[in-house]
């Protein structure tokens, strides 16, 4: 019985071993940043929300992510494009991708921006429309606002005049 | 402070505050057009306390015109900025955007003011009208929103020329105030025209959809003109990866740190003006000076590789910086930990000397740095002459002009104050834990108007030194004066009060 538990337990391990090695563990991108000059040209993985314009340029394309610690740009080849449906913004809520590439502190081919240039991505998380209702006292307050707003303007331009 | 005084002060504020109040159709436009009904709401209730707090100020001084002084005009200057961060903040507020309404009248003033550090979170899903809203407050507060009050609403007189002064503007472009606030007006808008069309043909190019080209090339157009730095995204610039688009806005960010003088006075077909002015001598020679020091020092590093990296990078920070735009194409953090403490000391001088006087700009400005420099000259030569000679030293500036004591002096006191203010803003950071390289770098852009951050400035910063950066953005934009006789009436306004009430209590 223990040897059973003890290939299970070994195998689990070797499994996350395995993906480790494979996919790697994720980073965010505020550590990126932060400690940019040691992950300067190294492989790195993040995972983040794809905000904003997907920016094509030629063969491949410029697509910023934000994970709540930081944004960074990816620079992505064009087929990989149709992989993200939706991008963050204004009640909308961009894919979260996940992100395998090389990063660079200041890539000199990229006018010295701080970047990612992507080898593999995957969408881990569909996002979408966002819409979250109004709030009530929004209108009430509006409602009661605007006819004094009117009245007083209306006295202000009467006397002016 | 007298009723009448305080009936003339409320008249005229009243009259800003309805002028600025009339932008707000803007961001409710537009939240029409897109389709977003909650920053719709937000804007009509902000629009309706404009108008009450507008008309209710303007009917509460009716009558008390004609007695107009010095002191009115620049109290309705100070004053109304004050007033206009308290009411702008509204719509901010209500977006839920804000940590608090501090931090919402902070991210106001820094629009205002032209500076351009923000505590708003969540930048990348901000609703179209909002975003219309932050950067019409920076376009607006470049040109000044007394100069707004004074096109269109508020008639000539001489009340004109003093709420004018007040608000850091002395230069005539025309004999009349009216006339020239006009002018000012007629300028950005025909650049605002001009800068949009090609930054959204540029846009379209890099590829942004042609919604957001069009979008952003406004945006990014009125924060370059205005030196004001804001973006509708997180990343600033940088979200654009186009040295295209950068270059674009550099251009925009120069004109419009220019004196609204030297404009005027090319637009009139004296073209001469741009090489003999003060001022563009002392941007050009400031300029090439840090540009020189900052690439020499990045070469020592050898964090940029290619000139088109040292252009996009170093360059552009210190054009950003030197025009008090702050536009970012770098991360915070990178000042720290890419810029080191050369590139730092570097970049805040570039900041503290800023634009030109009478531009959007911010900081101690060139014509001041320009004078400075010509009385060092006047005096060495005076040290090196003969006892008999008597050297006058002259500067152009729109005409030539002698180099008098007065002008010596004024320019002194102004720099002093500058320094002053800077170091006050040092000591509260260093005071609240942070480090001296990052409290001089984010005093350097917020004495300067400038905008960059090296990551002082967030929500979390403490509330103290919210406040205290408020009020120095507040005071460095006014240029101190109108914003001292502010201070300075509302001591003797407390100190009288205390006295008739000690008085009544014996």
């Amino acid at each position: 019985m223990g040897t059973h538990y003890q290939k299970i337990g070994i195998g689990i391990i070797m499994w996350i071993l395995i993906s480790i090695r494979i996919f790697g563990a994720s980073i965010n991108i505020g550590t990126l940043i932060e400690k940019a000059s040691e992950f300067d040209k190294n492989t790195v993985i993040i995972e983040a929300e794809a905000i904003g314009d997907i920016l094509e340029r030629g063969e491949y394309a410029w697509i910023n992510v934000n994970d709540g610690t930081g944004a960074i740009g990816i620079y992505i080849k064009n087929e990989d494009i149709d992989k993200i449906k939706h991008t963050g913004k204004y009640q909308y809520v961009g894919d979260t991708i996940k992100v395998k590439g090389t990063f660079y502190h200041a890539w000199a081919e990229q006018s010295g921006d701080m970047a990612i240039k992507a080898d593999k991505i995957e969408v881990i998380e569909v996002g979408g429309e966002n819409k979250q209702p109004i709030h009530t006292y929004k209108w009430v307050m509006a409602g009661l606002l605007l006819p004094v707003a009117g009245i007083l303007y209306g006295i202000n331009k009467r006397i002016n005049q | 402070m007298k009723k009448d005084d305080i009936k003339i002060v409320s008249y005229y504020m009243g009259k800003i505050v309805l002028g600025v109040g009339i932008l707000l159709i803007i961001p409710i436009i537009t939240a029409i057009i897109f389709g977003e009904y909650e920053p719709f709401l937000d804007f009509l209730i902000a629009e309706s306390i404009f108008i009450i707090i507008g008309s209710g100020l303007s009917l509460y001084g009716k009558g008390c015109i004609g007695r107009f002084r010095w002191r009115h005009g620049l109290i309705i200057s100070a004053l109304s900025w004050l007033v206009l961060m308290v009411l702008s903040a509204i719509p901010y507020y209500l977006s839920g955007c804000f940590g608090s309404y501090l931090d919402a009248m902070f991210d106001v003033m820094s629009g205002f003011t032209t500076t351009g550090v923000v505590l708003i979170q969540d930048v990348d899903h901000l609703s179209n009208s909002l975003n219309m809203w932050r950067h019409l407050l920076t376009f607006v507060g470049g040109q000044g929103m007394v100069v707004l009050a004074l096109s269109c609403l508020i008639t000539k007189g001489t009340g004109s020329v003093y709420m004018y002064v007040g608000e850091a503007k002395d230069e005539k472009l025309l004999p009349n105030v009216t006339d020239t606030a006009k002018a000012i007006w007629s300028i950005s808008l025909i650049y605002l025209i001009v800068g949009t069309v090609i930054l959204t043909c540029a846009g379209l190019y890099i590829g942004l959809s042609p919604s957001n080209s069009f979008l952003h090339g406004l945006w990014i157009f009125m924060a370059a003109w205005s030196t004001g730095g804001f973006a509708p995204q997180s990343q600033n610039i940088l979200y654009y990866h186009s040295t295209i688009y950068e270059t674009i806005t550099i251009v925009f960010l120069v004109i419009g740190s220019f004196n609204f003088a030297l404009h005027h006075s090319i637009w009139k077909g004296n073209k001469k003006e741009i090489y003999k002015n003060i001022e563009m001598v002392s941007f050009v020679t400031t300029l090439f000076i840090t540009t020189t020091l900052a690439i020499g020092w990045f070469n020592k590093l050898g964090l940029y590789q290619n000139s088109i990296s040292l252009f996009s990078k170093v360059f552009y920070q210190i054009v950003s910086a030197h025009t008090t735009t702050g536009f970012m194409n770098v991360y915070t953090s990178q000042f720290i930990n890419d810029w080191g403490s050369m590139g730092i000391i570097i970049i805040s001088i570039a900041m503290l000397i800023g634009g030109s006087a009478c531009s959007t700009a911010g900081g101690i400005k060139g014509l001041r740095v320009g004078v400075f420099v010509k009385a060092i000259i006047q005096n060495m030569k005076k040290l090196v002459s003969t006892e008999n000679r008597v050297y006058t030293e002259k500067y152009h500036f729109i005409q030539q002009n002698i180099l008098s004591d007065e002008i010596i002096k004024s320019t002194l006191l102004i720099i002093i104050l500058y320094i002053l203010t800077f170091s006050i803003g040092v000591i509260a950071a260093v005071y609240y834990g942070y480090d001296i390289n990052a409290a001089i770098f984010e005093s350097a852009s917020v004495t300067g108007n400038v905008g960059l951050t090296i990551g002082i400035t967030s929500p979390s910063m403490p509330t103290g030194l919210k406040i205290i950066y408020i009020i120095i953005m507040w005071i460095a934009r006014l240029e101190f004066i109108s914003a001292f006789a502010l201070i300075w009436d509302t001591c003797r306004g407390v100190k009288k009060s205390w006295e008739h009430i000690t008085k009544k209590s014996a």
